[in-house]
């Protein structure tokens, strides 16, 4: 059984989610992009989440890596499956609001082109994973530590290279009527990865027991 | 009615289909005049650049709005689907399993 605190966070993440869409109507339209900017709200939000999914990847990894526990394993193997689903997210909200505000869907800038790298190291982890057979487990760990040193060169990019995507001084520049919204989707989608990730490691808990007892009962 | 009779209302019969056919022709041959058809068509010998494009030619940003909404969703919701579907499978073999050896 999952602990109480999964529902009561649920129920806390969906209200949350339930008055987000009043809160971003409320916010007023950004000068140059109009209403196509409220997609902010929810794609950055999930962006910063998705790197807090691949800095508990990479952790979980490491630690798998010094110490040999199953359970950080376990949780590197879930937060990975998060950074796809995650990854997915905001390589495709983020075209759609690109071509409004730009004029294209895809730029193959330093932002875009490492996140999208990103999002592939993550799903090839996932396929060794789930196609590379015993004893892929170290292998993958190695994967997730070079998606995890990917994060910080994602982030400055935009400061380093010549780009389109917005820049990291826009957050803390916000007015407190844009900022809120964005904080409240924030704390709403980091909720919501929580709930996702204790899930997801109950269910490999679950898979290891179930091998484990057919093991046993073969042997 | 005499054969001249029939022979001339023939000629003008003729005469009036000739004459609709070269004014039809005359009236295409204005409309597809070189100089009006570039003004309707895409420029093919020169680009013309202007400052700002007409409100007709903005692409409107609400469908874009709306695809990311749902995507968002949409995406969360088919995980959301997977996971509680894949929990529930391995917790019914689990349950199965524990029979199977509690059984023995």
């Amino acid at each position: 059984m999952l602990t109480r605190s999964v529902p009561a966070m649920l129920v806390v993440a969906l209200a949350m989610f339930g008055i987000a869409p009043y809160l971003i109507a409320q916010a007023p339209y950004e000068s140059t992009m109009g209403l196509v900017q409220k997609i902010f709200y929810y794609h950055a939000p999930v962006g910063v989440v998705m790197f807090v999914a691949t800095f508990t990847c990479g952790l979980a990894s490491l630690a798998y890596l010094v110490r040999g526990r199953a359970s950080s394993d376990r949780i590197a193997e879930a937060a990975a499956e998060l950074t796809v689903v995650l990854g997915a997210i905001v390589l495709l909200t983020g075209p759609l609001w690109a071509r409004k505000a730009w004029g294209v869907w895809w730029q193959w800038d330093a932002r875009l082109t490492s996140t999208l790298v990103l999002w592939l190291l993550f799903s090839a982890y996932l396929l060794l994973r789930r196609f590379g057979g015993p004893g892929t487990e170290k292998l993958a760990a190695g994967v997730a530590l070079f998606g995890m040193a990917n994060v910080p060169f994602i982030y400055w990019s935009v400061n380093v290279w010549r780009t389109m995507h917005p820049k990291t001084t826009v957050v803390p520049s916000l007015v407190p009527a844009m900022r809120f919204p964005f904080y409240w989707c924030l704390l709403a989608f980091l909720l919501l990865f929580v709930v996702l990730l204790k899930v997801r490691v109950r269910l490999a808990e679950q898979q290891d027991a179930l091998d484990l007892l057919l093991a046993d009962a073969e042997g | 009615m005499s054969i001249v009779t029939r022979m001339a209302r023939t000629l003008v019969f003729m005469l009036v289909l000739l004459g609709s056919g070269a004014a039809a022709m005359h009236a295409q041959s204005v409309q597809t005049a070189p100089g009006e058809a570039r003004q309707t068509t895409a420029a093919q010998d020169e680009y013309v650049p202007i400052d700002q494009l007409p409100d007709s030619e903005k692409l409107p940003a609400a469908p874009f709005l709306i695809s990311a909404y749902v995507i968002v969703w949409g995406v969360l919701l088919v995980y959301v689907l997977s996971l509680w579907r894949r929990l529930g499978r391995v917790e019914a073999e689990l349950r199965e399993a524990r029979r199977a050896v509690d059984a023995r």
